[in-house]
């Protein structure tokens, strides 16, 4: 059965929760005018990425990654999917550490992070656990509960905008595209990415019309543009690039006289902490998935030994620098992940269908 | 030995139990029944006027007609199978002569409350015949109201000795084929399991035992079994019940029932927008005020947190320490109206309003606003459709208060997060608890 408004909202969710937090920071920093042109065009990036990815599995009748790659004989697989597995762990670690340090500085600034990492681990393993289904019924769920405050959050937050900043809307430099090669794009454009991996992994299990998904992804364009424009509308870009989360801190700027709180961003926080959840669910899902391939034993039993070391190695980075170096060392990870798998896909498709199509 | 003697053998120690030799028109006969399920006399009366109506001057084949006309010739009769007879209130009549058993339907005496209001389910607007404990009763309402020819029922006989009646009733052409297979195949496959209660019915049908949702949706009304079968789903009628369980129960039966639709369409929805804000308050509102007052009070405006301090400023314990000893009497109010005869009850919310009113305020053991997060609480726990939601919803509160008070926002939220992938993870016979049923059984998840 097509579970397409599943997949649609897990996509929607994974990409809110990588959206809010990280990216905007580092397109403003990357970039200093015109901030729209970056913003578009990694979109339009993605855009032909996931088109690839997707007319790449479409050739393949309803088989994930895994089993592509598998039909091309073990050690071909083993040598294909273990950077991916890497990937995916090292990501799974680096997003664990990083929400946990987001959510201490924003809600518990007294408690240890170790507390905080051991609830969000356990919940998101807890709901790998639960299953596939679960974590797509689940983000339907989320999706119905948070939408309300996410789209209040996101329409009061332009309580403080002055539209002067928005110009000048072309720049010399921009048009250049010179911002292509700063680590600081270059790193934005690689942290939007973790979000549409998913779509190559859940068949058999769940299936979905490819073209309603690549209709949904044009939602984020509005959201990507919000999160980078709202800090420097608010804040103007000088200020904006100071702050680590520029689109947290605008949103505490919001002031809403007839409600009875002062800091509404914190519940715009709460659905993104809750999307990440899920977000943090389906990559251990992943993961545990791949690792099946060199050890068969149950989904289930693999979670738990999975689960104890991404949080014991998440315990020992020490502070927020190290993390950041873990990120760059993984960067050629998730070039592969990002880049040659979509590619990878496509190639290995039209082989499939030459080869089908000489055997008819 | 003979049947009659073992029969007689094994329920003639019962006190009601009788046996009663006559002659019906110049045949020996003997009665066998309880006392308990029929007027005897009155049966009797019409035993003979029954054998009457047989024409005696033909001598030849007058028995057989005899025996024809009272009732139904009990072909091959067992010994089990007559008591199971006698149990359910037949009358049997033994021809000594020939040694053959008539079945023969008896003035039965009512043992059933005659049809009424609902007494769990209030209706404001609609139909209001409730189902009662007698099971052909609740057919025949669910007949009436269904009023299709698709409509099937099947019975099964569950239990060591084949005597608890359960009757399943689907429609031929909406049912989901899945699930009526999988509920037949489990039914057959442990019939001899006993079903006095719910909890032995989910045994029959093998949900998990400790599973915090119900899996049953039970209801009252005629109207909501029709809209159940109209979505494909199986309704089971359990012999003494006068409930209909509808299998599976969804996350939507908490907020919907078939009676918002006798409304305008613009309240149907607004109502049940209401319930769902009722759940969500329910649930999260005690965890909120934790969470607010003991880890996050920078959320609020400061007059606010001010205010809040202030009025906790006696208190000598942790607010969760002082939200769960207000929830527990809150929950102990709850168990005591139910338990309480109806001529008591209003002494129980006199008290209660007293307790939870001004003097736990004044005595300094809670604070002002927790009053009214808990009166909030309480309201809003019985918005929630059937009394069976309602006691999951009261239980997830727990959750969320225990973790907010531990984590703050976060554990709230986290808290939410269980709740949904928790809700998210059931399924009955493959439908998943979070499904969203049209009518006419198709299916969009």
């Amino acid at each position: 059965m097509a579970k397409t408004t599943q997949v649609i909202s897990v996509f929607l969710i994974g990409h809110m929760g990588l959206i809010f937090f990280f990216y905007p920071g580092q397109i403003i920093e990357g970039v200093e005018i015109s901030h729209w042109v970056p913003i578009v065009t990694s979109f339009l990036f993605y855009f032909v990425i996931i088109t690839v990815y997707m007319k790449g599995l479409s050739y393949f009748d309803n088989l994930n990654v895994i089993q592509i790659f598998q039909q091309m004989g073990k050690p071909a697989a083993i040598i294909l999917l273990l950077p991916l597995a890497v990937y995916l762990v090292s990501v799974s670690i680096v997003t664990f550490r990083a929400y946990s340090e987001v959510i201490r500085i924003i809600f518990l600034t007294s408690t240890p992070i170790w507390a905080v990492m051991l609830l969000l681990i356990a919940i998101s393993s807890y709901i790998a656990f639960l299953g596939l289904e679960a974590i797509f019924r689940t983000s339907v769920l989320l999706v119905f509960l948070g939408t309300p405050i996410v789209l209040f959050i996101l329409a009061s937050s332009f309580q403080n905008v002055d539209w002067h900043y928005l110009f000048p809307l072309l720049d010399k430099k921009v048009i250049s595209f010179t911002f292509l090669f700063t680590p600081a794009y270059m790193n934005s454009l690689l942290s939007l990415g973790g979000g549409f991996l998913f779509l190559g992994f859940i068949q058999p299990y769940i299936t979905y019309k490819s073209s309603s998904v690549r209709r949904a992804y044009f939602i984020l364009l509005p959201m990507l543009l919000i999160s980078v424009y709202i800090p420097i509308l608010t804040f103007g870009r000088n200020t904006a690039v100071l702050f680590s989360l520029p689109f947290i801190e605008t949103a505490e700027t919001i002031e809403i006289n007839w409600l009875m709180f002062d800091r509404i961003s914190m519940f715009f926080m709460i659905c993104l902490i809750s999307f990440v959840m899920l977000f943090l669910a389906l990559l251990l899902w992943k993961t545990a998935l791949i690792i099946r391939v060199a050890v068969p034993v149950k989904q289930g039993t693999i979670l738990l030994p999975l689960t104890i070391i991404i949080f014991t190695i998440s315990k020992l980075i020490p502070d927020w620098h190290t993390v950041e170096r873990f990120f760059l060392i993984n960067t050629i990870f998730r070039v592969y992940a990002m880049l040659i798998i979509p590619a990878l896909m496509l190639i290995l498709g039209i082989r499939h269908s030459k080869k089908a199509g000489v055997k008819t | 030995m003979d049947v009659v003697d073992k029969i007689i053998n094994r329920l003639g120690q019962d006190s009601d139990f009788f046996r009663y030799k006559m002659m019906l028109s110049n045949e020996p006969v003997l009665l066998l029944g309880y006392q308990s399920f029929m007027s005897v006399a009155e049966s009797i009366n019409e035993l003979h006027a029954q054998a009457a109506r047989v024409n005696p001057s033909e001598h030849d084949g007058h028995r057989s007609r005899l025996m024809d006309s009272i009732g139904q010739i009990i072909e091959d009769p067992s010994e089990d199978l007559i008591v199971s007879l006698l149990l359910r209130g037949q009358l049997v009549i033994w021809f000594e002569s020939v040694d053959a058993f008539v079945d023969f339907h008896p003035y039965s005496k009512v043992l059933s409350r005659s049809i009424d209001a609902p007494v769990t389910e209030n209706v404001l607007r609609g139909s209001i015949s409730a189902f009662v404990e007698d099971m052909e009763t609740n057919i025949g309402l669910i007949r009436k109201q269904a009023a299709s020819e698709d409509l099937r029922t099947q019975s099964y006989g569950l239990g060591p000795d084949r005597q608890k009646q359960i009757v399943l009733i689907y429609m031929q052409n909406l049912v989901i084929p899945n699930l009526l297979e999988s509920i037949v195949k489990r039914i057959e496959s442990n019939i001899g399991m006993n079903v006095q209660n719910l909890q032995q019915l989910s045994a029959v049908l093998g949900f998990s035992k400790w599973s915090t949702i119900t899996k049953f949706n039970t209801t009252e009304l005629p109207q909501e079994v029709e809209r159940a079968l109209q979505k494909g789903k199986v309704v089971i009628l359990l012999d003494r019940f006068p409930f209909a369980l509808i299998v599976p129960s969804l996350l939507t039966d908490m907020f919907a029932v078939e009676n918002d639709r006798n409304f305008l369409i613009v309240f149907t929805y607004l109502t049940r927008l209401l319930r769902i804000l009722g759940v969500l308050t329910n649930i999260i509102i005690p965890g909120l005020y934790v969470s607010l007052v003991s880890i996050n009070p920078d959320m609020l405006r400061i007059e606010i947190a001010l205010t809040i301090a202030r009025s906790r400023m006696d208190v000598p314990y942790p607010s969760l320490v002082e939200t769960l000893l207000l929830l527990l009497i809150l929950e102990l109010i709850f168990e005591a109206s139910i338990r309480l005869p109806r001529s008591i009850g209003p002494t129980l919310t006199m008290v209660g309003g007293i307790i939870l009113g001004q003097a736990v305020v004044s005595a300094k053991l809670v604070s002002n606003l927790l009053i009214i997060v808990l009166a909030a609480t309480t309201i809003s726990s019985s918005t929630v459709v059937g009394f069976h939601n309602s006691l999951s919803i009261r239980l997830f509160k727990y959750l969320i208060l225990v973790l907010s008070a531990l984590f703050g926002l976060y554990g709230l939220v986290a808290g939410m997060v269980v709740i949904c992938a928790y809700m998210a993870s059931l399924n009955s016979f493959g439908i998943p608890y979070v499904h969203i049923m049209k009518s006419r059984g198709d299916a969009n998840g």
